[in-house]
């Protein structure tokens, strides 16, 4: 439903996949290309937008993202690029930015894709791949000949 | 490698890199306790026997991740991880390689080679190598510079190191790579950044660059005819950046609509004559034609004159180079000439303004910065320019000397007369300055007598100013601040007194 406010601002209503509605701006709504798409298409008019595969929790933590860069065109980019570090931080582990990786994937915001990719990048940054898939929870299904044929076949990258 | 390390030593090391609070032992072998209850996550717990949801995300989410480490543990990381990242790493969308010292040049290159060779996507976005320059290489790199350009390639830097390493330390004629043909016709790349490269087009109609917008140029060789036609070729470029830049004496723009800001910092002019380094006379013109630029910055050594042939849409510029050796009269004297002929250009869209009967907007401050450094402060420059910026609402003076040096050679003063400023007065009757900041300040300064002979002048002529900021330099307090009716800094009490006795025109100066 779009409903307007008295700045003239054109809000929009999106429902999370557990129900919470959430009515915000329709510019910063529309930095996600998929709710634009959505948007253009019509499918604003009538009632909320349904955003099935994103949680409340996590769509606050987006709108937040989408808020801060909407309103951010004149600000300087230090302190937007400290905002984006203490926004990830709060995001705690891997498994909270996994959330807002798929959120950001499903609904496409690039600088947000791109934040979460480099943070998560920087966690595994010098850690060998054992490590990696203790702290990302990855299972090794590789026996260890397997390991074994990969490395020798791939030697010129383990140089 | 990795998979031999015992178990407990594996978890020792998770644990020092992600808590530094824990301090027990006996916490070794449990993760750190989370932060914050607040993000309870669907997927359980953080423990060993938690769900792996990372690797449920698209193949192109995970490669944009990958993307972001190291290429080499990128490619290590996505083969062992498990079978579901094997391959990912061949999609990378950017391919960044920078070899290091401790690895042999050749070493690299063929792990280059051999990324390269097991690449699957049809399209890399951003392709990167930095390397130092090695002439036995040079095939190798024309082969990676036509892969990028064969996959599409969105933004390419290439970045040549001179042999010592070091970034700044050019020796008198480099080797620069001979960038090949292939690289003029790309229909995708947005943005080049090269150094220490020549570029050579083939002829005039031979560069294609369809959506570049940044082009950005460092000890790098072309001549007139090569920029000419790269400037032809790249009819949506908006950015131009050319360091130390060497070949040319002409960049004309005049025939870009969309070229809106050019930076040139350092010029070399050197060019090779049949395959022999010759100096180009030292005081033949540098000139810079562009009708469209809005915002023009000139900084670092220029070695000659600078001449500006048409700059008359400019909003911003920034001026700091300098002379190589500022000993010789001509040198200066082509500096003057060129500032002023800059000044004019200002003059000029400040009167069209005029005509039109409008004002500026306060948001869109015309704002001019210069850096006087190392420099003699052009006093007639100056007030040319206060006379033709009735509406100037800004100004600043910066005379911190560009650069690292601090050292400011005593110099012949300026001789002016005292009166130059009272003799101006007349010029100045609707200055519309608000207020004034002086960087750098410090007393010793050649040029300290100078800037407070102007302030002087403004304070007794700016009918509306409201600030006058000087920031003070000294030897005990780097970066003091000063305000001219506060007195914190001891040296500069005489100074401070010295303003205040000036009469104001403004009431609330």
């Amino acid at each position: 439903m779009s409903i307007t406010t008295e700045n003239n601002e054109k809000m929009i209503t999106l429902m999370s996949s557990d129900g919470e509605e959430f009515v915000v701006e329709e510019a910063v709504a529309a930095q996600s290309q998929t709710i634009k798409h959505l948007i253009e298409d019509g499918c604003s008019t009538e009632g909320s937008i349904p955003l099935p595969n994103v949680t409340g929790r996590v769509l606050s933590e987006v709108i937040q993202y989408c808020k801060k860069h909407s309103s951010s065109d004149d600000k300087e980019e230090k302190e937007l690029e400290a905002w984006d570090a203490e926004f990830v931080k709060a995001a705690d582990d891997h498994v909270a930015l996994t959330d807002l990786m798929m959120a950001a994937n499903f609904l496409d915001i690039k600088g947000l894709l791109d934040l979460v990719a480099q943070t998560l990048a920087n966690m595994i940054t010098g850690k060998s791949p054992e490590e990696v898939r203790r702290m990302w929870n990855i299972k090794n299904d590789f026996t260890p000949e397997e390991a074994e044929k990969v490395r020798k076949e791939n030697q010129w990258a383990f140089e | 490698m990795e998979s031999n390390e015992s178990t407990s030593s594996l978890h020792a090391t998770i644990q020092g890199s992600s808590s530094s609070s824990s301090s027990t032992s006996d916490r070794d072998l449990t993760r750190p306790a989370r932060k914050r209850p607040r993000y309870s996550s669907s997927a359980s717990s953080p423990e060993n026997g938690g769900v792996d949801r990372i690797s449920d995300l698209p193949d192109d989410v995970l490669q944009l991740i990958l993307s972001f480490l190291p290429i080499a543990q990128a490619i290590r990381t996505s083969f062992l991880l498990s079978k579901r990242w094997g391959s990912l790493w061949a999609s990378m969308p950017n391919l960044l390689f920078s070899s290091r010292p401790s690895l042999p040049p050749r070493r690299f290159a063929s792990f280059v080679d051999k990324t390269l060779s097991l690449y699957q996507s049809k399209k890399v976005k951003k392709f990167s190598v930095e390397l130092q320059v090695l002439k036995a290489l040079e095939g190798q790199v024309g082969s990676w510079v036509n892969f990028a350009i064969t996959h599409h390639v969105v933004e390419l830097c290439l970045v040549f190191r001179d042999v010592e390493g070091r970034e700044n330390s050019i020796t008198a004629c480099p080797d620069r790579y001979l960038l090949p043909l292939c690289l003029y016709t790309s229909s995708s790349l947005k943005e080049l950044r090269l150094r220490l490269c020549e570029l050579k087009p083939n002829g005039l109609d031979t560069v294609s660059w369809a959506s570049l917008k940044l082009l950005s140029l460092a000890y790098t060789r072309l001549n007139n005819d090569s920029l000419k036609a790269l400037l032809l070729g790249s009819p949506a470029l908006a950015y131009l950046r050319l360091d130390s830049c060497s070949g040319f004496n002409l960049i004309d723009a005049s025939a870009s609509t969309t070229l809106k800001e050019l930076v040139v910092d350092g010029y070399c002019c050197d060019a090779r004559v049949d395959g022999v380094l010759v100096q180009i006379r030292k005081y033949d013109k540098f000139t810079i034609n562009g009708p469209n630029l809005l915002r023009l910055t000139i900084l670092g050594c220029l070695r000659t004159h600078c001449r500006l042939e048409d700059v008359s849409s400019l909003v911003e510029a920034h001026i700091g180079f300098h002379m190589q050796d500022n000993t010789g009269f001509l040198i200066l004297t082509g500096r003057r000439a060129m500032l002023r002929s800059l000044l004019e250009k200002l003059e000029l869209i400040l009167s069209t303004f005029e005509k039109e009967g409008l004002s500026l907007p306060s948001s869109t401050r015309k704002v001019l910065t210069v850096n006087i450094g190392k420099n003699k402060l052009d006093i007639p420059g100056m007030a040319s320019l206060l006379r033709s910026s009735p509406h100037l609402q800004k100004l600043t003076i910066n005379m911190q000397p560009y650069g690292k040096s601090l050292e400011v050679q005593p110099r012949v003063a300026y001789s002016l007369g005292e009166n130059y400023w009272t003799s101006q007065e007349r010029a100045f009757k609707c200055l519309q300055l608000q207020g004034v900041e002086v960087f750098g300040f410090y007393a010793r300064h050649p040029d300290s007598g100078l800037i407070l002979d102007l302030v002087g002048f403004l304070l007794k002529n700016a009918k509306v100013l409201e600030k006058i900021v000087i920031h003070v330099r000294s030897r005990c307090k780097p970066w003091g601040r000063v305000d001219h009716d506060s007195q914190d800094i001891k040296e500069l009490f005489e100074i401070t007194q010295l303003l205040l006795r000036h009469p104001r025109a403004s009431p609330s100066a």
